[in-house]
């Protein structure tokens, strides 16, 4: 019986401390992949020049180009009255492009990306009606030139017209700030 | 009025979340005190949780196939544009969706696992219950709190944003259901194992339970990794059908480890061997389905697909993970010395020793791709750098332990259990080590180079000699005795040993896939040229004239055509259109390739990019024998019906065992 008993005890075996280890292991490496931001995708585009562009504004009156943004931080946010995520950052960048509107030390562009005027005049029509000009890009054009993924995505430009930083997904109130002070802008 | 529907999928999930809480504590309480009341309420609490879930998962649905855009998840993954059959598939077309896929399976399972095994497993099923009750519970918390595919949004969108366009072909509308199947259906042996983990019970009885499980689970998890190879090769135009891509690998991994357990359980069955290391795989092959589940849908690896990914729900996976895990092999770990083998190895050339070694390899193989897998991760924690790992790493070590795997499949199945003379061996063997050099000298003369490819010609020609004479083998000692025709007697063999003739069938139709594969990847033909109207290039046996590009309408998509005129020695046989599609909703462009399909081989073309005076880029591949892969999985799926339909138990009556004893399975 004992011999029973003694053979049933558990006891530390070097195998066991090898699978702990790597349980341990594999679920810290996970931990880990989790606090990476996931909508920071490497782009290209970062460290060059913003790429040029002049697109008709979206209430057809004029046009929004590349050019005449140069010479204070510029941000840039690709949108579409189609894009479902693009709702969650609307409310955020209505009133950042207020607050915009009373400094003169940064400037925000909308490029409504392959939309229908029409739908996208709805979508600000219910969601709330951005305080700056919008590009359009019916056929996404600029959009291949900036790399554009998956709406919504947001380019922040500093004041020499090199793209610091791209934000793939929904904008948020840190990540809206931590890229705007990668183009020299404090909020 | 539809509005209302998803609110009432919401309730149910809501309630089924409730009774699988009450279903752990009823078991436990159950196992404790011995009260068999409490058994039978967890039990119909499982039952009464498919009937819930079935009717969340129906409210989906059917917002769906009404095109219900108030409910957000249909929004996002419908258009009411898109044909009726992707509308029903767009269920699993996302994140929320397919993890209420993932909760159906279980609950189907779990009904069906506590239903058949009530009576034969009475002292285990407190803890079969309790462990399918709590994978319940974690992944239903999951979809309500979480990532609730019931969720509205107000006002409805006029029209959805359209099912990815990649998700809208038949080979992958039902990739991830077949996949998802196999994950799932290791939850039964996962929860078998952890009951006898739990009561530190030694003997065979829960893995000849699991036999069949594990059986389904593996066809059905080969048949996913199968159709997401066919749809990789048929919808994403690149020529191939696996890249090693971290989603492809979070699927391969659990079927190398499911492969290792389906093999070592025989042990335990027959020889009463292996007890640790059995529980030790099949925990290991659930938390990696767990794992598979985890990285695709959580954006750890795969950062493109992580656009709504809220941090909320990667720790919550991630915890359901961990709770897995160290439940999983803590109990190893805690139970290991009640677990104890009664019997030890005899030889190194026996049975039990060749599934040993099998193991070893495969789980080798295991741990190679998921180091490879997970190594991104490694080297950003550590330096903060973002490399890649891809196919050259995979292919470099993991396919060598394949080609092992492949060739221990020839000498394994006819060693027999305990020992055999060195001998006898020798004898065995004699004719396929030679139908291997045989192969070897045609693969050289026939100019392969790469030392791993001639290796895996030798061990494919090995094996399969090796498996068709053991065939051969036993139907003439049947023939010997029985004196009956050769078809009648192979029929009888077969019917008599339906585990081990099934097992070498899946052998065999693995052989085919093996060879489709060496094929394909030795000798694939592939151009990359500009082509104007009017030129022709030679691919395979085939003379391909480029003859231009037109436009095409579809139901939810404008496509550019291409269309070429496909010759073979002089005679025209076909014409070919492969497509670039661009959908409207989604703004995406994909490749339609055009494929011809024989047994010889495919030829495979891809538009490219237009340019001036009708010219276009052309991609062309001649792919020989590549249909044999396919040819190869329904012979896997015969194989893997036959083994499932012996009775295991029929087996253990006298009568029975005195027959089993002559054959060497």
């Amino acid at each position: 019986m004992t011999t029973l008993a003694q053979s049933q005890a558990p006891k530390l075996r070097p195998w066991k401390l090898v699978l702990g280890g790597f349980v341990v292991a594999m679920l810290a490496v996970l931990a880990w992949g989790l606090t990476r931001d996931p909508s920071y995708i490497p782009s290209q585009l970062v460290g060059r020049s913003v790429p040029a562009f002049a697109l008709p504004e979206l209430n057809g009156k004029g046009t929004v180009a590349a050019d005449e943004l140069r010479g204070t931080p510029l941000v840039i946010n690709f949108w579409a009255s189609w894009c479902v995520s693009c709702r969650a950052e609307h409310g955020l960048l209505t009133g950042f492009g207020r607050e915009v509107a009373t400094r003169d030390d940064v400037r925000i562009v909308g490029i409504n990306y392959r939309d229908a005027p029409a739908a996208a005049a709805r979508f600000q029509d219910e969601l709330g009606t951005f305080s700056y000009r919008s590009g359009q890009d019916p056929s996404g054009r600029t959009g291949i030139d900036f790399g554009v993924y998956g709406l919504p995505e947001t380019f922040f430009i500093d004041r020499d017209g090199i793209v610091m930083a791209r934000h793939v997904g929904p904008l948020t109130e840190t990540a809206l700030k931590h890229n705007l002070s990668l183009i020299g802008v404090t909020r | 009025m539809t509005a209302s529907l998803v609110k009432i999928g919401l309730s149910a999930a809501t309630t089924a979340f409730a009774l699988s809480l009450f279903a752990i504590l009823a078991a436990a309480l159950a196992a404790r005190g011995s009260r068999p009341a409490f058994l039978v309420g967890a039990r119909n609490a499982l039952i009464v949780n498919f009937a819930l879930v079935t009717l969340a998962a129906f409210t989906v649905m059917w917002s769906f196939v009404v095109t219900d855009f108030s409910v957000l998840y249909v929004a996002e993954n419908a258009n009411s544009r898109l044909p009726l059959l992707y509308r029903l598939t767009a269920l699993w077309g996302a994140h929320e969706g397919s993890l209420l896929l993932w909760l159906w399976y279980l609950c189907l399972f779990s009904a069906i696992a506590v239903a058949i095994h009530w009576r034969s497993h009475p002292l285990s099923m407190p803890w079969i219950i309790a462990t399918l009750a709590a994978v319940q519970a974690g992944f239903i918390g999951f979809i309500v709190f979480l990532s609730s595919p019931f969720r509205e949004i107000f006002p409805a969108p006029p029209d959805g944003r359209d099912l990815n366009p990649l998700l809208q072909d038949p080979g992958l509308a039902f990739h991830p259901p077949l996949l998802y199947m196999g994950y799932v259906a290791f939850s039964v042996p996962f929860a078998f194992a952890i009951a006898a983990l739990i009561r530190g019970h030694a003997g065979a009885e829960w893995v000849r339970a699991v036999r069949r499980w594990t059986l389904f689970a593996w066809a059905a998890l080969t048949s996913g990794i199968m159709l997401g190879g066919y749809w990789a090769y048929y919808e994403l135009g690149w020529g191939g059908y696996w890249a090693w891509d971290p989603v492809e690998n979070a699927s391969f991994l659990p079927w190398l480890t499911g492969t290792a357990f389906l093999h070592s359980i025989m042990a335990q069955d027959r020889r009463n061997m292996f007890h640790t290391w059995n529980v030790f795989l099949i925990v290991t092959t659930f938390a990696l389905s767990l794992l598979g589940t985890f990285l695709v849908r959580s954006g750890v690896l795969t950062s493109v697909h992580s656009f709504a990914v809220d941090p909320g729900r990667g720790t919550y996976m991630l915890a359901f993970l961990a709770v897995v895990m160290v439940a999983g092999y803590g109990l190893v770990i805690w139970r290991a010395e009640r677990l104890t083998a009664a019997t030890q190895l005899e030889s190194a050339w026996s049975r039990e020793a060749m599934l040993l070694v099998n193991n070893l390899f495969l789980l080798a193989a295991a741990a190679v791709v998921l180091l490879g897998t997970l190594y991104p991760l490694i080297v950003e924690a550590v330096s903060g750098d973002r490399v890649t790992v891809g196919a050259p790493y995979f292919n470099k070590v993991a396919i060598p332990m394949l080609v092992a795997v492949v060739f221990l499949m020839g000498i394994g199945p006819v060693v027999p259990w305990r020992s055999i003379k060195a001998r006898r061996l020798r004898d065995l063997l004699r004719w396929p080590a030679l139908a291997a050099l045989v192969a070897l000298a045609v693969a050289l003369l026939a100019g392969v180079r790469e030392v791993i490819g001639i290796a895996a010609i030798g061990a494919v020609a090995f094996t399969l000699s090796a498996t068709l004479l053991d065939f051969r083998r036993s139907v003439a000692a049947h023939r010997a005795v029985a004196r009956g025709g050769w078809l009648s007697s192979t029929w009888r063999v077969m019917r008599n040993a339906r585990q081990r003739y099934g097992g070498m069938i899946v052998h065999l139709g693995i052989l085919v896939i093996a060879f489709g594969m060496l094929a394909s990847g030795l000798f694939q033909q592939t151009v990359i040229v500009s082509l104007k109207p009017g030129e022709s290039i030679a691919l395979g046996p085939y003379h391909v004239t480029f003859r231009g590009v037109e436009s095409v309408d579809g139901p939810n998509y404008r496509a550019r055509a291409g269309r070429f005129d496909v010759s073979r020695a002089g005679v025209p046989v076909m014409e070919m259109r492969p497509e670039k599609r661009s959908y409207q909703e989604r703004q995406m462009v994909t490749t339609e390739a055009a494929i011809a399909s024989s047994l010889m081989g495919d030829l495979y073309l891809v538009l490219g990019d237009e340019a001036a005076h009708g010219a276009a880029t052309v991609r062309g591949y001649w792919n020989p024998l590549i249909l044999w892969l396919w040819v190869g999985w329904l012979v896997v799926l015969v194989g893997a019906a036959v083994a499932g339909s012996a009775r295991l138990s029929a087996a253990r009556t006298p009568a029975a065992a005195a027959v089993a004893q002559e054959q060497p399975a």
